[in-house]
């Protein structure tokens, strides 16, 4: 009889916290945007094994990096590489692909060309079965076509913000108001999966604006974005602080644009309390009229600057 | 040498293969293929035929290294636990004879298995209208040659150590072996005399499974055949390091007591 009852308190139990998952998700498994992917880390170990660290959505991230260079393998130069003046391999910047490239510093070809490779005939037969060539100024494939790719790495990992925001700049690529209209609602999905991902906010906000001409909709979501910048105390990732610094300048140029530069200039001190080194939020706090010259803008960024970071 | 010998003892490996229902796992790896391609599907495959192609080359070159590990490193622990060994080296034929004709069973048995998953994925990216090209037929011939390599180290290493130590060390060789060259490569620029030394001895010891892998050519679009002379060189290579491994394996199988 003990036996029976013990069965049923644990089936129940395990109901009650299955039952209760959904619940639990947000807890345990946060959106946030995969800070620890950094399939380029500069140290060999990294280097060599970060593959092995991905989960399914970002092993499809790799595998799109990879058929974008139409598969040709490229790794971030190691620390030791760097330092001993190694040429990087750096993409030509192409236009249209330019978010694609501008990614790409202190980049080579996992196989190393033929004058640093030791391995003699070994290293030539390497170059000639597999997907190899010289990338100085290289350029990339078609982003469009790996759309269907950044659907699979959302549909299998919602949280995955950058699939979201990479995915829809890669639906807006052929600027017409239908392809806009696509990139719109893909964030809009993906803010449904991920209300509090201050990357997405940022991107639709920018969006909304820049595509849509819809300043109330855009001010709310680049507002948001904030507000959820503000709430977040612990570390933020480079991608995390990238989006929060863009949503102030846009918060800024935005309200700017509706002739509201009294709150421009304080979204921006705002902003540049939190990230004292950059230069545009220092530009939109002093706020200097146009027939200033060069020098005395300058100055007035350096001292916005320097009083953001005393305070 | 005695080619019968060997083309008897061959068969029997294949004839143990297909009554252990070893190509059962073919087929139900094959279902996987098949699902996993269904799965695909639902997101539309345009656009994704790239990756189709990746991922049957990569589908394809993990299970044909697994079902050549796991049926090689078997063969000769099993006829000696079995006592099945004795019998057959009272037959005229010398030790290496065995080992040889062993080794092309072995073969023959991992041919099948890769020519069948290849069949069978050929059929899936051809329902979904993927174009093949002339280079997929050197990725074959390429990935047959290594699958030569592979039963060669697995039979060597399974005469030295345990069945299960052989599979593993097999494995660990064949999936680890491209990335320990990678890291040489790397390491190489920033080492001292005495550790490129050892780096080139590795470099040149290790089994480079990863030369006759084209699936990196095969999976994307554009890239041109492999020259014949490097075809040559990988045959000469797989001929050359498997004959090494019959030679270590024919060392130790030399000290069996029967």
């Amino acid at each position: 009889m003990k036996t029976w009852l013990l069965s049923v308190g644990i089936f129940g139990a395990v109901l009650g916290v299955g039952w209760r998952l959904p619940e639990l998700r947000p807890v345990v498994n946060p959106p946030q945007s995969s800070s620890t992917l950094d399939a380029h880390e500069t140290s060999a170990t990294a280097s060599l094994v970060g593959q092995f660290r991905t989960s399914l959505s970002s092993w499809l991230w790799l595998r799109t990096d990879l058929y974008l260079h139409n598969g040709v393998q490229m790794r971030r130069m190691t620390r030791e590489e760097i330092a001993s003046g190694r040429e990087a391999e750096t993409p030509h910047h192409e236009g249209e692909h330019d978010e694609i490239a501008k990614g790409e510093t202190d980049v080579v070809t996992v196989i190393p060309p033929k004058e640093r490779d030791f391995r003699g005939v070994f290293g030539d037969v390497e170059r000639a079965v597999s997907a190899y060539k010289d990338m100085k100024g290289h350029t990339h494939n078609d982003p469009r076509k790996a759309l269907p790719l950044f659907r699979l790495m959302a549909w299998l990992d919602p949280e995955f913000t950058a699939a979201w925001t990479t995915g829809a700049y890669v639906y807006s690529l052929d600027r017409t108001p239908e392809a806009y209209a696509r990139a719109i609602a893909f964030l809009r999905e993906g803010l449904r999966a991920n209300p509090d991902s201050i990357e997405l906010h940022q991107q639709m906000g920018q969006a909304l604006l820049v595509w849509r001409r819809e300043p109330e909709q855009a001010r709310r979501h680049l507002e948001r974005a904030i507000e959820l910048g503000k709430r977040l105390q612990t570390g933020m990732s480079e991608e995390t602080s990238e989006a929060l610094i863009s949503a102030y300048r846009w918060l800024a140029l935005l309200l700017r644009d509706q002739g509201q530069r009294e709150q421009m200039r304080r979204v921006a001190w705002e902003g540049l309390r939190a990230f004292p080194d950059d230069r545009v939020l220092a530009r939109q706090a002093v706020d200097p009229p146009s027939i200033y010259t060069d020098e005395a803008v300058d100055r007035m960024i350096r001292w916005a600057m320097d009083a953001a970071r005393r305070n | 040498m005695n080619a019968r010998a060997w083309w008897v003892l061959a068969k029997g490996v294949v004839l143990e293969a297909l009554r252990r229902k070893d190509l059962w796992v073919v087929g139900i790896l094959g279902a996987l293929i098949v699902g996993a391609a269904g799965l695909l599907g639902l997101f539309g495959i345009t656009g994704l035929e790239a990756f189709a192609k990746d991922l049957a080359v990569g589908v394809l070159g993990l299970f044909s290294t697994l079902m050549a590990v796991l049926s090689t490193a078997r063969l000769m622990p099993e006829e000696i636990g079995r006592r099945t060994l004795y019998p057959l080296l009272a037959r005229p034929i010398s030790r290496f004879d065995l080992l040889l004709g062993k080794l092309l069973g072995a073969v023959l048995v991992s041919w099948a298995a890769f020519l069948l998953l290849c069949a069978l994925t050929g059929g899936v990216l051809a329902a979904f209208r993927i174009p093949f090209e002339a280079l997929m037929l050197q990725y074959v011939l390429a990935k047959m040659m290594g699958l030569v390599l592979l039963c060669g180290v697995t039979l060597a290493l399974s005469c030295w150590m345990t069945p299960q130590a052989a599979a593993t060390l097999s494995l660990l060789l064949a999936f680890g072996s491209p990335m320990v060259v990678r890291a040489l490569v790397m390491a190489h620029d920033s080492a001292g005399e005495a550790m490129r030394l050892l780096f080139r001895a590795l470099n040149a010891v290790l089994p480079q499974y990863s030369l006759f892998d084209l699936g990196g050519r095969v999976a994307n679009f554009g890239w041109p055949m492999v020259p014949a002379w490097v075809m040559g060189w990988l045959a000469g290579y797989a001929a050359v390091y498997t004959a090494a491994m019959l030679v270590l394996a024919w060392v130790r199988f030399q000290r069996q007591a029967v």
